[in-house]
């Protein structure tokens, strides 16, 4: 699935992202030179510790982030359409239809002064307008709404309608909010740590019902995460993030097998030794995320980097293009085939 | 079901309350000092006088009976008689008289405070740090820093005195003429209002600001409704849960307002007459104001917290 790469399979493609917020002291650039590609069908991982801009690129892709926010592409394209330069309300009205987000807190993502059947509702009239069979549906919204909501793993739906978001448990509300965006069917589905707010065993619940969907649906996948099993076990290709910027990204099996950028290798032995949890303190990668408004002056991952060289305190190093894989570091500068 | 029972635990609070505040009233006139039997027949009376006027009164019995007398009087719908005030006239009769004006002003402001606040809180909120919002903004603050009978002087100098536009003194019952009553209440109503009006102003933007920043709101916007439609149903739908609860509680200096205003604009209220009752001793006019006033406010918060529960579920589901 992950091979074909003829131009119309692709979903999304973004190159050279940029965004950033404007602050009471002035603009604080978050993300740069951020560049992804998703295709039908295929799920994208995005891969960072928290604060390293996972929210902030989805976000910015959806057109979602705040008022202060400012954000620069050098292409933009969705589909069969070049939304670069595309005004706010065209592009309102991809979202939901063609475009939608599971959050990463469903108890916040609903209306509180509405039942879950007022979301139903809604949605499904949104719908209307994509084909005169979804104007039909809408119309019958309660048992489209239960279908959906038996997909995802409700089983009690019409039960469910008539209830408050605040009445329910953050797993139903998350299975909701998935069965919501179903109904939209979405050409792509951005799921942002859909699962960090539930307990264990919910989440693997709505894991399997992640992995059921990406089998059934034709939709793209952007899956957010910070969690390195979850990314191995959901995604095809890996994106890898660091304070604003991609560091590494390719096939989720090869970056498994051989990762390639010193902070990717850093977060997999820390997944490894979680998982075997052989030692009482954890193989962490010592020292922190720097702040956005403070990055070092080189590359921005060289205060913590065991093979730090005098040229990576100095240089911003640029993507390397490596057979299958884009590397965000000097150590693999001689390997890069595209020629930067 | 729920809702029924939020009601009656409401309504007994509220009488509790009434209770409570029946006693306190009581006690805080007798503390007040000054003798009745003096307001009434003059520093110059004899002390002979001044017994058989206390014995007519129920003066000279010991105060847990008179505070008996009082409020057995009070469960049966007989609130006194005035003693120095109207001398003879039931307590009641009077109230009847003078309640429809004080209801009228008050409810009058309140609506007039919450159609500014509406407007102004608005449209500081769609167009934060724009130039209407700092207008709507400064106005508010404005609103609050004026005293009320500063106010209700400056607009009887405008309109009054210097447009002619609307009467300084004397008020319509509107019992007698409801459009009456509208244009000649329309200043007192408006000092009134001008400062509440401000204090909800502030308290509806910043609710509008809270709310438009919640997770919610940009899950309506990533389900591409139009910018109108999370307006009004996520954005202005829950920011009106704290605007109306604020409204709740600035009803008490409803009342304050209303005692000052009705002196200065000379509208026979409940505020005049208590204040009235207060000079001359007369505790039962005083009593049955506060008892009044203390019903009204409430009464207002019932409502507005029936209002709240319909509007949050969360509180009554
Ligand atoms: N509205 C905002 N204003 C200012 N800074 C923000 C805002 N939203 C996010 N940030 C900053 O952007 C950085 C990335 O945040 P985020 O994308 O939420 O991280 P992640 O999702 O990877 O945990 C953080 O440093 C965060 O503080
Ligand atoms: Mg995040």
């Amino acid at each position: 699935m992950t091979e074909a790469t003829n131009g119309n399979d692709v979903a999304l493609r973004i190159r050279g992202l940029n965004a950033g917020f404007r602050m009471s002291d002035g603009y604080l650039p978050i993300i740069e030179d951020v560049s992804l590609e998703v295709r039908k069908g295929e799920v994208l991982g995005i891969i960072g510790e928290s604060g390293s801009g996972k929210t902030v690129t989805g976000m910015a892709i959806l057109h979602l982030l705040p008022e202060n926010a400012e954000t620069k592409w050098e292409t933009f394209d969705f589909l069969d359409l070049d939304v670069t330069g595309m005004d706010e309300e065209a592009f309102r009205d991809l979202r939901g239809n063609r475009m939608a987000v599971v959050f990463q807190d469903p108890t916040g993502a609903f209306n509180p002064a509405k039942k879950v059947g007022w979301h139903f509702h809604q949605v499904f009239e949104r719908t209307a307008v994509k084909s005169p069979d979804h104007a039909q549906r809408a119309k019958g919204w309660r048992d489209a709404a239960i279908d959906l909501m038996r997909d995802v793993g409700i089983a009690h739906g019409e039960n469910v309608l008539g209830q408050y978001p605040h009445q329910l448990s953050g797993g139903m509300l998350q299975r909701a909010l998935i069965a919501l965006v179903l109904a939209f069917e979405p050409d792509l589905i951005l799921a942002d740590e859909p699962t960090t707010n539930l307990d264990n065993i919910v989440e693997r619940q709505i894991l399997n019902l992640f992995r059921d969907l990406q089998k059934r649906l034709d939709s793209a996948f952007v899956f957010i995460t910070h969690d390195m099993t979850i990314a191995a076990a959901l995604c095809d290709r890996i994106a890898v993030m660091y304070a604003g910027r991609i560091v590494e990204l390719g096939k989720t099996k090869e970056i498994f097998d051989d990762p390639k950028h010193p902070y990717t290798q850093g977060l997999l032995a820390t997944a490894l030794a979680l998982e075997e949890k052989s030692g009482e303190r954890l193989q962490e990668i010592p020292g922190e995320l720097p702040h956005p408004g403070n990055l070092p002056p080189g590359c921005v991952f060289a205060p913590r980097c065991p093979h730090v060289f005098k040229r990576c305190e100095a240089e911003r190093p640029p993507l390397f293009h490596l057979p299958g894989r884009e590397v965000r570091c000097l150590l693999y500068e001689d390997d890069d085939v595209a020629g930067r | 079901m729920g809702f029924i029972w939020y009601l009656i635990i409401r309504l007994g609070g509220a009488l509790v309350t009434i209770a409570i505040g029946a006693v306190f009233v009581f006690i805080l006139m007798q503390l007040i000092p000054g003798d009745p039997a003096i307001a009434a027949l003059g520093e110059n009376a004899t002390d002979e006088n001044v017994a058989a006027f206390r014995r007519v009164h129920g003066l000279d019995q010991p105060l847990p009976v008179q505070f008996w007398i009082w409020l057995t009087g009070i469960v049966q719908g007989d609130f006194g008689t005035s003693i120095t005030l109207a001398q003879g006239y039931p307590v009641w009769d009077l109230m009847v008289q003078r309640l429809p004006n004080t209801l009228f002003i008050a409810v009058y402001a309140l609506l007039i405070a919450v159609v500014i606040a509406f407007f102004a809180g608005s449209i500081a909120a769609l167009r934060q740090g724009k130039m209407s919002d700092t207008a709507a903004t400064s106005a508010s603050v404005l609103g609050i820093s004026m005293p009320d009978f500063w106010l209700s002087y400056v607009l009887i100098l405008v309109f009054s005195l210097g447009l002619g536009v609307l009467p300084a003194f004397g008020f319509t019952s509107p019992m007698v003429s409801f459009s009456g009553a509208l244009v000649n209440g329309a200043l007192p109503a408006f000092a009134i209002a001008a400062p509440m009006a401000g204090v909800f102003a502030r308290i509806l933007r910043a609710a509008l600001l809270e709310t438009k920043r919640r997770d919610y709101v940009t899950a309506a916007r990533s389900f591409g409704f139009r910018d109108t439609f999370v307006y009004m149903h996520y954005i202005f739908r829950n920011a009106l849960i704290p605007f109306v609860t604020v409204i709740g509680v600035q009803v008490r200096y409803l009342v304050g307002g209303t005692v000052i205003i009705e002196r200065i604009f000379g509208i026979a209220g409940l505020g005049s007459m208590m204040v009235d009752g207060a000079f001359g001793r007369d505790y039962a006019v005083v009593q049955a104001c506060m008892l009044a006033f203390l019903v009204f406010v409430l009464g207002v918060n019932l409502i507005v917290d029936i209002i709240c529960a319909f509007l949050d579920p969360r509180r009554t589901h």
